[in-house]
């Protein structure tokens, strides 16, 4: 293990973690895990629940996607998702179209490597990151939308507080037919805090006088 | 009138119109109106339907949207909205987010001269626009926003045919407090052509045989 360690470049030595969960730690993203990232954007697979037309994508395309995310660091806000058991990369998830002053925002995840799947590891991270808008950020409403053809994602979102309010009839095109949007969205106030975020997100205690 | 009209840039003189129907015109942005553009971004009160923050906008900030909106001409549609009587620009109207993949496109709209509203523009400047998604771009779901506050919205969108499809919580701000998001929707297949767009996209007849 410490040997595969010493090859791979020196950023991936010890991955940086923002906020840790039990089975999964989100940290930033890494300009040295492009070609990984690149390499999950294009399996067709994956991009059937993105929403993004599957095209190949060339490695400097997916350099110029972050570039740009970096320089919208205002309004969104984009983590590498790890496994927390390898630290292995695993996907992405982040807030985007960050508004502070109506209090919003729209979630997006993908877990990369078809062999995260099915391990909770896409409800954590929504669960984590839903932590991260109310408590960190002080968001109130966070959307999302996912596929009707998706029941594995309605399944994580549904489990990590999303509920549907509305649906989008015949606008989403996959294997010949056009499919619902599903909309989901999750408040503030009705969900309860996460751990791990009050955990972080907590005023200092009171000293203690002095006798 | 004349007079005062050729003081201003020829084009302004005579306006180019793309789509003409009985009260409302529809013609390209043009870039002598920026100015104009830039007093209607200015006023609050229209803003308030917009949802953009309502902020001073500069008309140097104003010809940088222009430019914004013209170079990304594949996937934003704009168009300047005349008072068909007297060809003066009132508002403009747009398809954003085009995508004929998935053939859905979001509509805006905005009737900003303050005396032009309620008169009916906006009605027909929406069936013109839907029906030009429909019968010239071959769209099929085409969705707007309008805020739970903007009663003559809601009115004049559902008197053209969208449908309610979803409801975002406490998700704009708007006088001290945050209302919802009303969701709409029209599909292509519930969606009866007017006469003005299935007038200029038709087949030609065929010739009578030469007797």
């Amino acid at each position: 293990m410490e040997e595969n360690r010493a090859n791979k470049t020196p950023a991936s030595v010890a991955p940086l973690f923002n906020i840790v969960g039990k089975k999964v730690a989100l940290g930033p993203l890494r300009k040295d895990l492009v070609p990984t990232y690149t390499r999950w954007m294009n399996n067709f697979r994956t991009l059937r629940t993105m929403g993004v037309p599957p095209r190949p994508l060339t490695l400097g395309q997916e350099e110029q996607w972050y570039e740009g995310t970096i320089a919208r660091s205002e309004t969104s806000s984009e983590f590498t998702i790890y496994e927390r058991s390898t630290e292995r990369p695993i996907g992405n998830c982040g807030l985007h179209g960050i508004d502070y002053r109506n209090r919003t925002t729209e979630f997006g995840i993908i877990i990369g490597e078809p062999d995260a799947r099915g391990k909770g590891y896409g409800t954590e991270a929504t669960q984590l990151m839903l932590g991260y808008a109310f408590t960190a950020l002080g968001l109130h409403n966070v959307m999302l939308r996912v596929f009707a053809y998706n029941p594995a994602g309605v399944r994580a979102y549904t489990k990590a507080g999303f509920k549907e309010f509305g649906r989008r009839r015949e606008s989403q095109f996959m294997g010949g037919k056009y499919w619902d949007v599903i909309y989901m969205e999750c408040l503030a106030t009705e969900r309860g805090a996460s751990p791990v975020l009050a955990e972080m997100f907590k005023p200092d205690e009171p000293r203690r006088a002095r006798r | 009138m004349n007079v005062n009209s050729q003081e201003e840039s020829p084009e302004a003189t005579f306006p180019v119109f793309n789509i003409v129907g009985e009260k409302v015109a529809l013609g390209p942005l043009r870039k002598d109106l920026v100015p104009t553009y830039t007093q209607w971004y200015n006023n609050f009160y229209t803003l308030r339907t917009l949802g953009t923050t309502p902020v001073p906008l500069t008309v140097e900030q104003d010809e940088r949207q222009h430019e914004r909106l013209v170079a990304r001409a594949d996937t934003e549609i704009s168009f300047t909205v005349y008072e068909r009587c007297g060809s003066r620009p009132i508002g403009n109207v747009g398809l954003f987010d085009v995508d004929h993949r998935n053939r859905t496109a979001e509509l805006g709209l905005i009737i900003a001269e303050p005396d032009a509203r309620g008169k009916g523009y906006g009605t027909e400047t929406t069936q013109l626009v839907v029906d030009y998604a429909f019968t010239a771009l071959g769209l099929h779901n085409v969705m707007l926003t309008v805020f739970e506050f903007n009663l003559a919205g809601i009115h004049v969108y559902t008197k053209v045919g969208f449908r309610e499809f979803g409801r975002r919580r406490e998700s704009i701000f708007m006088g001290g407090k945050l209302w919802d998001i009303i969701y709409m929707d029209c599909l292509s297949t519930e969606w009866e052509s007017g006469t003005v767009l299935a007038e200029t996209f038709r087949p030609d007849e065929p010739r009578p045989a030469a007797s």
